[in-house]
């Protein structure tokens, strides 16, 4: 294991147990990060992967200037941006229908369904680095500074950004109506 | 505060990050503005439906491919194999360049010309081979058999072989082609004894740099095993939940239990 997830494996604990509880923690933190970003099961599940090689093999340095998570999602952040690029596409949102959670009931199945359609459409009309903080704060419930930890910035461009991409989401979701 | 002011601080109000003060402000801006009571509440519900986003969970495709990666990452042997070759690819061509540097224009392997050198001049600079030679040994000897033949003092004093096989004119190529031809075969000088110490010095550098890259590539070999020993022993034990087998083959276990 890499020296990172070793790293924090000795601060949390020491106990070698805990390390596949870290593993798997980590994991779903950057698959649902991921996911959010890239809005496609398939992409986010590579980029996830790759993230946690990264962190197991010690390939992108972790400098214990911050919290391990954070340097995971800057990352995920980063191999998130690195596939749209490389694909030159939007983002393709999944329609399975375990990542909607459908339990039978077709009218609020459908309800929620295309909820979730006008959320995905709105995100993926964000650039990149608004799509991300937006989905840090609201969704993953990263603070302000932990997100100037994530994206490297100054908090007061945390403020402005955050609040920028608020209204641009907003602004999209009004023009769905 | 007036609603300019109170628009660009609803995301942080909404979400605690404001100081007291300015919180104090934005709630009494808030209770006498109904639009920014309003643009408040639809900030609100964006976040609120954000948050209600479905989750992606990793399932059991996921770590299955996951620990494939992590295998395939740890294959000991291509990892090594890859420095190592790309290490001594560096070294051999640092060597090939430094001989093809030092040595002279290549003569028919029939010596009929090779100058005289006695033997107590050449004691002090090069002891009796032994049997069996090292690659780097057998290299320096060749560049300083060549050096004591013909040194390269001036390009338009070297020897020129009357008869020159044909193959070697090829390997000469454009140089060996467009090569003046002697009118007739010249004995080459004797090097001076300041040449053969410049060319023994030389290749004394020469082995050295050569050892040192050796044991430098051994170094960085056995440390890349043990950095992938440790790798392979903490993701056993890290994995260990899992339930998975530790994996000595190198394949990918079929199922996990959580």
């Amino acid at each position: 294991m890499g020296p990172a997830i070793a790293a924090e494996v000795e601060r949390v604990s020491g106990a070698a147990r805990l390390s596949s509880t870290l593993v798997d923690q980590y994991a779903r933190q950057a698959l649902a990060f991921a996911y959010h970003v890239l809005g496609n099961r398939e992409d986010a599940e590579d980029v996830a992967q790759e993230a946690l090689i990264r962190a197991l093999f010690g390939r992108a340095p972790f400098r214990h200037e911050a919290a391990f998570s954070t340097w995971l999602y800057r990352v995920v952040h980063n191999l998130c941006i690195d596939r749209m690029r490389a694909e030159k596409r939007a983002p393709c949102a999944s329609l399975d229908a375990q990542d909607y959670r459908i339990n039978g009931d077709a009218h609020r199945d459908f309800d929620r369904v295309l909820e979730i359609a006008a959320l995905r459409q709105a995100l993926d009309s964000l650039p990149p680095a608004m799509r991300s903080i937006i989905i840090l704060r609201d969704v993953e419930g990263l603070s302000y500074d932990e997100l100037k930890s994530v994206f490297r910035i100054p908090l007061g461009t945390v403020k402005s950004r955050l609040n920028h991409a608020r209204r641009l989401l907003r602004q999209a979701l009004e023009a769905q109506k | 505060m007036n609603c300019v002011k109170a628009k660009d601080v609803l995301g942080m109000y909404l979400d605690g990050e404001l100081r007291q003060r300015h919180r104090c402000a934005v709630q009494e801006h808030l209770e006498a503005c109904e639009s920014c009571r309003g643009e408040l509440t639809s900030l609100s519900s964006i976040s609120a439906r954000l948050s209600s986003l479905p989750v992606c969970e990793p399932g059991e495709a996921f770590y299955r491919r996951l620990f494939q990666r992590v295998w395939e990452q740890r294959q000991p042997a291509s990892t090594m194999s890859g420095r190592y070759v790309w290490g001594a690819a560096l070294a051999a061509t640092a060597m090939l360049a430094l001989f093809l540097t030092l040595r002279p224009p290549l003569e028919p392997v029939e010596q009929a010309t090779r100058p005289a050198v006695s033997a107590p001049q050449m004691a002090d600079v090069r002891p009796e081979p032994p049997a069996r030679l090292s690659a780097a040994s057998q290299l320096a000897q060749v560049a300083d058999a060549s050096a004591t033949q013909a040194p390269p003092v001036n390009p338009s004093a070297m020897p020129k072989p009357l008869t020159q096989p044909r193959r070697l004119r090829v390997a000469r190529g454009v140089t060996a082609a467009r090569a003046p031809r002697s009118p007739s075969v010249e004995e080459s000088p004797s090097p001076t004894p300041q040449q053969v110490a410049a060319v023994s010095e030389a290749l004394a550098r020469l082995s050295t740099v050569a050892q040192e890259t050796g044991d430098a590539l051994h170094r960085a070999v056995v440390l890349q095993a043990k950095r992938q020993e440790t790798a392979r022993e903490t993701l056993e034990s890290a994995f260990s939940a899992f339930a998975v087998s530790p994996v000595t083959t190198g394949e990918v276990p079929e199922t996990h239990e959580l």
